[in-house]
């Protein structure tokens, strides 16, 4: 919000310093695996590059040749020295496919720019499913239309601690975790029942 | 959808007394709102307060449901239930909520000072007696050919109502023209000429109903992205969709395309003419349907006699009008005698193999072909022929109004259609179809507004680029613009610059700080989308209602509000009878009396406020997929298979017009060897007004730029991000080149986005029109690259 006012060289010190901070916090973030405290961080995470929570992320790296798919798997991939290409969600979503355009929704950042400043605020929201009891499973606390393959965000290398599922082999997570859903949804999750394939 | 099926209430019910999920699971109404159900089904849900509205941005008109809380936007989510894009949206659309919240946000009028330098904050009253008197004594002094009003394909349908009922039927002036002008006008004379009715007949079924779809010019994946989607998983679900893009540039919708045909700029006219040669020749035409359905007609088709417009040394004013004469199939046949594969490959450079291929397409019976175009084939010195043509091949094979075979035209606007087209806020129209030329049709008018007959000026006003001519030399003397910003987007930008205090009044209403504010003598701050009520109407005739959701800032008010306030206080009550608290409904009801019982019936106030949009005409509260569609539209009985019923001047038949290719008004030579087109880009939306101040899309696309292809370039000496200058005969321009990035321009050409105000690619163009649409052609003209 003030970078306006900065040269840009304290602005490009800014962003160096944020990015430290933000690879100690996944550093941090990585080793602390006790479950809400390291869920909290991983939401946090999560929202660094999204306008508000239900809004698609920014990419994180530069345009790369081929497509988007061949990182983005059904379980995410290695590819150093970017990193940890997280799993493609939508691989469920009616609508969506292998041949999407990506870019419909995903754009990348080739600026840190801006051209006015902006006042819009997001709203903090707490992302935690409730358990009937202690060792019930946890009910689902977001919506699953477009993130209707599971294994995406909670299974694989790049699930991030807190949401990383501790049986993977399980591949039918419906039949524990209940969706709390809008009437809508009940189609969206009759159909991930019926259609899904994708293995962990 | 007003009503859950019962099955599904059933088993929510279901699961709800299982009691899965039961503790969190509410049920929370939002009242008089159109119905959302909510239930905590992610933290989003609970916390924000939702309802339904279209997208503020482009012609798709996608269903958004808009998250408030404590007055504010804080989230959108795309709408399941919407029949549109069935809960899918794009990086614009998914970013819309910071579009409101730019800090540079307009909050109060502002008028010009004194000596020209600068603005001061005014109130409101003191706004509306200033405009009340500039109008009302260049009224007195020169005429009503000397206000004139330019509005938008933005504006919702009740700021253009309230705009041209203060213009025709209060100021008696018709100048009165939108952006929309320079954005669909070709494919309104389009549709007016082949159907003598405007708008498409087809819907966005056909995006699932089709085998074949032909994009002409048309670069989807960026412009209409979550259409272009629609067709991707039609394409997924059958291997056997094809993808024809024709094109003069590879686009991100090229690699996508099973077949990718790259012409050269301005030939796509001899292309279809190609394609209508072969169909005739090879026995393709459906002959018990044009023996039905269908007329032919031909116009002048003389080079000299139509020339282009106002470009170089032509007239000052373009009043070109075109002389139809009767035509038939015989004539036709010889008409196309020339253009063979052969020769029509090499006018556009598309090898004869190709344009048989194309034929092949359109002459397939067993497979469904939707052709789509947009700026390509509307921005173009012979618009209205290209669309012409573009129906022709439709009417001949029969392929039209059934599912998966329509000639459709995309629009760029939200209410492109809803407003500019439908209400009629062209220079030369009223409302559902109806011109001020037309003496039954300006009684009508007079009718439903309770006016003494003769209120309404017979002479068509000025078109955009003739009304800001008429500007720059002064025969035009007050001006009001809105939702626009015609300082960015108006071709041969040079010619309209203006200084203060030059004896004209310029009042300029938007929502934030613009290139055409700068110029203006007062600006008023302007409502934007959910702050206010309104209604848009989509590329499929979809008229789409929302409600006001939170408060604007400071002292924004809604453009009709502007305007009606201005009228009420030039003595024109009479107009806008209407409480000050209560006027909305009122008067979409007024205005839908136009369109009751012509075909172009609209929905109820109610309906719409209740669904996600209605396509009219809606007859007995139900919509029309398929216009002229007996079974489908309720003005065709159900022997009469397809009957277009609205072209009366036709005996109810459509007309095939014989349109020859003319070449584009300026070419590259020796001094400016390229050919420049510009455009779009995904993440931003027309001149990025918008679109700039939210931070995500900014750093997407911070900064315009010229493609250019990797031969060009390496000729030149320049590499992608090297700073280059490109010069037309009108102005130059300085910018960073891009190789083999998003597109790919031919060797010999450029293209450069539109978006960015401080590199105006319209410092560039220039304002050669279509003959008949009076639209500028920004996709062709000729220009000089070198490195800076």
């Amino acid at each position: 919000m003030f970078a306006r006012n900065l040269s840009r060289r304290s602005r490009s010190q800014i962003v160096v310093a944020t990015m430290l901070t933000g690879a100690a916090i996944a550093v941090f973030v990585y080793v602390k695996v006790s479950d809400a405290g390291s869920a909290n961080a991983a939401w946090a995470a999560r929202n660094l590059r999204r306008a508000y929570h239900g809004a698609p992320p920014v990419v994180a790296h530069p345009p790369q040749s081929g497509k988007c798919i061949r990182c983005h798997t059904a379980t995410g991939a290695a590819r150093p020295p970017l990193g940890l290409a997280p799993a493609n969600p939508h691989q469920n979503t009616r609508g969506v496919n292998a041949e999407s355009n990506c870019r419909q929704c995903h754009a990348f950042q080739k600026s840190d720019d801006v051209f006015v400043e902006n006042d819009f605020e997001s709203v903090t929201v707490a992302m935690s499913g409730s358990r009937a009891y202690s060792h019930a499973p946890p009910t689902i606390p977001h919506r699953i239309f477009m993130r209707e393959a599971c294994a995406a965000c909670h299974t694989g290398e790049a699930a991030r601690p807190g949401i990383r599922c501790t049986h993977p082999n399980r591949s039918r997570c419906l039949q524990c975790h209940a969706v709390k859903s809008t009437a809508d949804e009940f189609t969206a999750a009759g159909d991930f029942l019926a259609n899904r394939n994708v293995k962990p | 959808m007003p009503q859950q099926p019962p099955d599904k209430r059933d088993r929510r019910t279901f699961f709800a007394e299982l009691g899965v999920a039961a503790s969190a699971v509410t049920l929370a109404s939002c009242g008089a709102k159109p119905e959302l159900e909510q239930i905590a089904g992610d933290p989003l849900d609970a916390s924000l307060d939702w309802s339904k509205a279209p997208c503020r941005y482009c012609g798709t008109g996608c269903g958004v449901e808009v998250g408030v809380k404590e007055g504010k936007v804080h989230a959108v989510r795309g709408d399941q239930q919407s029949p549109v894009n069935k809960g899918l949206l794009c990086v614009k659309g998914y970013h819309l909520p910071a579009m409101l919240y730019g800090k540079d946000r307009l909050k109060y009028p502002m008028k010009r000072k004194p000596d020209g330098h600068g603005f001061e904050q005014i109130t409101w009253q003191e706004a509306i007696d200033l405009i009340a008197e500039k109008f009302q004594t260049t009224l007195d002094e020169h005429g009503p050919d000397a206000v004139a009003m330019y509005g938008s394909g933005q504006w919702t349908i009740f700021d253009g109502y309230a705009a041209l009922k203060w213009v025709k039927a209060g100021m008696k002036s018709n100048n009165l023209d939108p952006n929309a002008r320079l954005c669909m006008a070709s494919a309104v004379m389009g549709f007016v000429t082949s159907f003598q009715s405007d708008e498409p007949m087809g819907c966005y079924d056909d995006f699932e109903a089709g085998d074949d779809f032909v994009l002409w010019g048309n670069n989807m994946a960026e412009m209409h992205p979550v259409l272009f989607s629609r067709i991707l998983e039609h394409k997924r679900q059958d291997p056997g969709v094809r993808i024809i893009d024709l094109a003069t540039r590879w686009t991100p919708t090229s690699q996508y395309a099973d077949m990718y045909v790259q012409f050269k700029p301005g030939t796509d006219l001899a292309i279809a003419n190609g394609i209508l040669h072969l169909l005739i020749e090879n026995g393709h035409v459906d002959e018990a349907f044009v023996e039905e359905n269908v007329v032919f007609r031909r116009g002048i088709e003389d080079l000299e006699e139509i020339g282009y417009g106002c470009f170089d040394d032509q007239a000052k004013r373009y009043t070109f009008k075109d002389k139809p004469v009767d035509s038939s199939l015989d004539e036709m046949r010889e008409f196309l005698k020339d253009y063979t594969p052969e020769r029509v490959s090499e006018i556009s450079g598309v090898p004869a193999t190709t344009i048989h291929r194309l034929a092949e397409v359109y002459a397939n019976r067993n497979r469904g072909t939707v052709s789509l175009w947009c700026m390509g084939v509307n921005q173009h010195t012979r618009g209205t022929w290209m669309n012409n043509l573009i129906n022709n091949l439709h009417l001949l094979t029969g392929k039209i109004s059934r599912p998966g075979n329509n000639p459709f035209s995309l629009t760029g606007q939200p209410s492109a259609c809803g407003t500019a087209r439908e209400v009629g806020t062209l220079s030369n129209r009223l409302p559902a179809d109806m011109v001020v030329m037309n003496p039954e049709h300006r009684k009508k008018a007079e009718e439903i507004w309770s006016l003494p007959e003769g209120t309404i000026n017979p002479k068509p006003g000025y078109h955009a680029v003739d009304m800001f001519r008429a500007l720059s030399d002064g025969d035009i003397r007050a001006m009001w613009i809105q939702v626009t910003n015609p300082w960015v987007s108006l071709p041969n930008l040079t010619r309209f610059e203006r200084t203060p205090n030059d004896g004209r009044f310029i009042v300029v209403s938007d929502i934030y700080p613009t290139p055409t504010t700068a110029v203006a003598d007062l600006i008023l701050p302007s409502a934007a989308w959910v702050e206010r009520e309104g209604m848009f109407g989509n590329s499929e005739r979809r008229t789409h209602h929302w409600d006001k959701l939170i408060e604007p800032p400071g002292e924004a008010k809604e453009d009709a509000w502007q305007i009606m306030q201005v009228a009420k206080r030039m003595g024109m009550e009479h107009l806008f009878p209407w409480p000050d608290d209560d006027w909305h409904k009122p008067m979409f009801e007024e205005y839908r009396r136009f369109g009751l019982g012509t075909g172009k019936d609209l929905a109820s106030y109610e309906q719409l406020k209740e669904t996600r949009g209605m396509r009219w005409p809606v007859v007995d509260g139900k919509e029309t997929k398929y216009r002229y569609a007996a079974g489908d539209d309720p003005y065709v009985k159900k022997s009469e298979g397809v009957h277009f019923y609205k072209a009366k001047g036709y005996g109810e038949k459509a007309a095939v017009w014989l349109r020859p290719y003319h070449p584009p008004a300026e070419v590259p030579d020796d001094e400016y060897p390229f050919w420049l087109s510009t455009g779009r880009v995904l993440e931003h939306w027309h001149t990025g007004s918008m679109t700039r101040r939210v931070k995500q899309l900014h750093q997407a696309v911070p900064e315009a730029y010229v493609e250019l292809s990797r031969v060009d370039a390496d000729s030149l000496g320049i590499v992608s991000g090297d700073q280059v200058r490109v010069s037309s005969r009108r102005g130059q321009l300085e910018l960073k080149a891009k190789v083999d990035e998003r597109g790919q321009p031919p060797v010999g050409s450029a293209f450069i986005p539109f978006f960015d105000e401080s590199r105006l690619a319209n410092v560039l163009t220039l304002d050669a029109m279509d003959c008949i649409s009076k639209e500028p052609d920004y996709k062709k003209c000729a220009v000089r690259v070198e490195k800076v």
